[in-house]
């Protein structure tokens, strides 16, 4: 669970959501955060960077909760704006936080050594924050700032 | 053949240059690797170009599909090359604690071919 305060209000301005259920969809999500970077004019790289974070996240979707979906965000908090990458399933959950945070972690066979850790997502991003019940499911949101 | 990988795989100068689409899919990538080694087999090939000049984003999975596919042509006694990795996919997968571990990778196509000619491969 994450706190929230005062200073870190967020303004959702547009919102997008994309359901995930194979691959495929993770590219389309990925495109509407291409566009939505645009919009905002979010540097090349870190658009890129962006929509290799919601690749990551759309697989893990796939992989544990088989379905979910990416909410994709133009947010604004102290007048400086970003994309806001929510991703949420109805799955398993994850058991310990601090674990899926480590490289190469994964409790799927697998998926195991292919470093779908989420340390990938929160080094992607500039911030990350997990929110996740074991037996009813996860919520990831990350954001990308300008600067 | 599916329609999707159709034209996506080439032979120019003893060089098989796979081409991967901007919005590839872990189906088609997997599809390309498969008709790539198939290739390989058939076809009087002595370097494998992997051309991702046009993919601009990756994940995970991507790249682990490439290294395999390098690995795997290497087997086969064929050169592996990367060719066209922008700053933002490299970004990318520093990003994710990954690498192309051991597979050369050259700035444009065009380099990928001229080293075939130099090293004299026939």
């Amino acid at each position: 669970m994450s706190a929230v305060s005062a200073s870190q209000v967020i303004k959702v301005q547009e919102e997008t959501a994309v359901e995930v259920t194979k691959s495929s969809d993770n590219a389309v999500a990925a495109n509407v955060a291409r566009v939505l970077s645009k919009v905002i004019g979010l540097a090349k790289t870190a658009t890129q960077m962006l929509m290799t974070a919601i690749y990551e996240l759309g697989t893990n979707i796939i992989s544990y909760a088989g379905k979910g979906i990416i909410r994709l965000q133009i947010v604004e908090k102290n007048s400086c704006r970003g994309i806001r990458v929510i991703a949420e399933d109805g799955g398993p959950g994850i058991e310990d936080v601090q674990q899926a945070m480590v490289d190469g972690f994964s409790t799927q066979q697998q998926f195991r050594s292919l470093g779908l850790g989420l340390g990938g997502v929160s080094r992607l991003m500039d911030e990350m924050s997990i929110c996740s019940q074991p037996g009813r499911g996860t919520r990831i949101s990350a954001c990308k700032w300008m600067n | 053949m599916k329609p999707a990988i159709y034209g996506a795989l080439k032979v120019v100068q003893k060089c098989l240059i796979v081409s991967i689409a901007t919005d590839w899919d872990d189906e088609l990538v997997l599809a390309l690797q498969k008709e790539a080694l198939r290739q390989l087999n058939r076809q009087n090939v002595s370097r494998l170009v992997i051309d991702i000049t046009a993919v601009d984003s990756v994940d995970s999975l991507f790249t682990r599909y490439i290294c395999d596919t390098a690995r795997m042509a290497s087997m086969l006694d064929v050169d592996v090359i990367v060719a066209g990795m922008n700053p933002g996919v490299a970004a990318s997968i520093v990003g994710l604690n990954l690498d192309f571990e051991g597979v050369t990778c050259v700035g444009r196509i065009d380099d990928a071919l001229l080293g075939v000619a130099e090293s004299g491969a026939y």
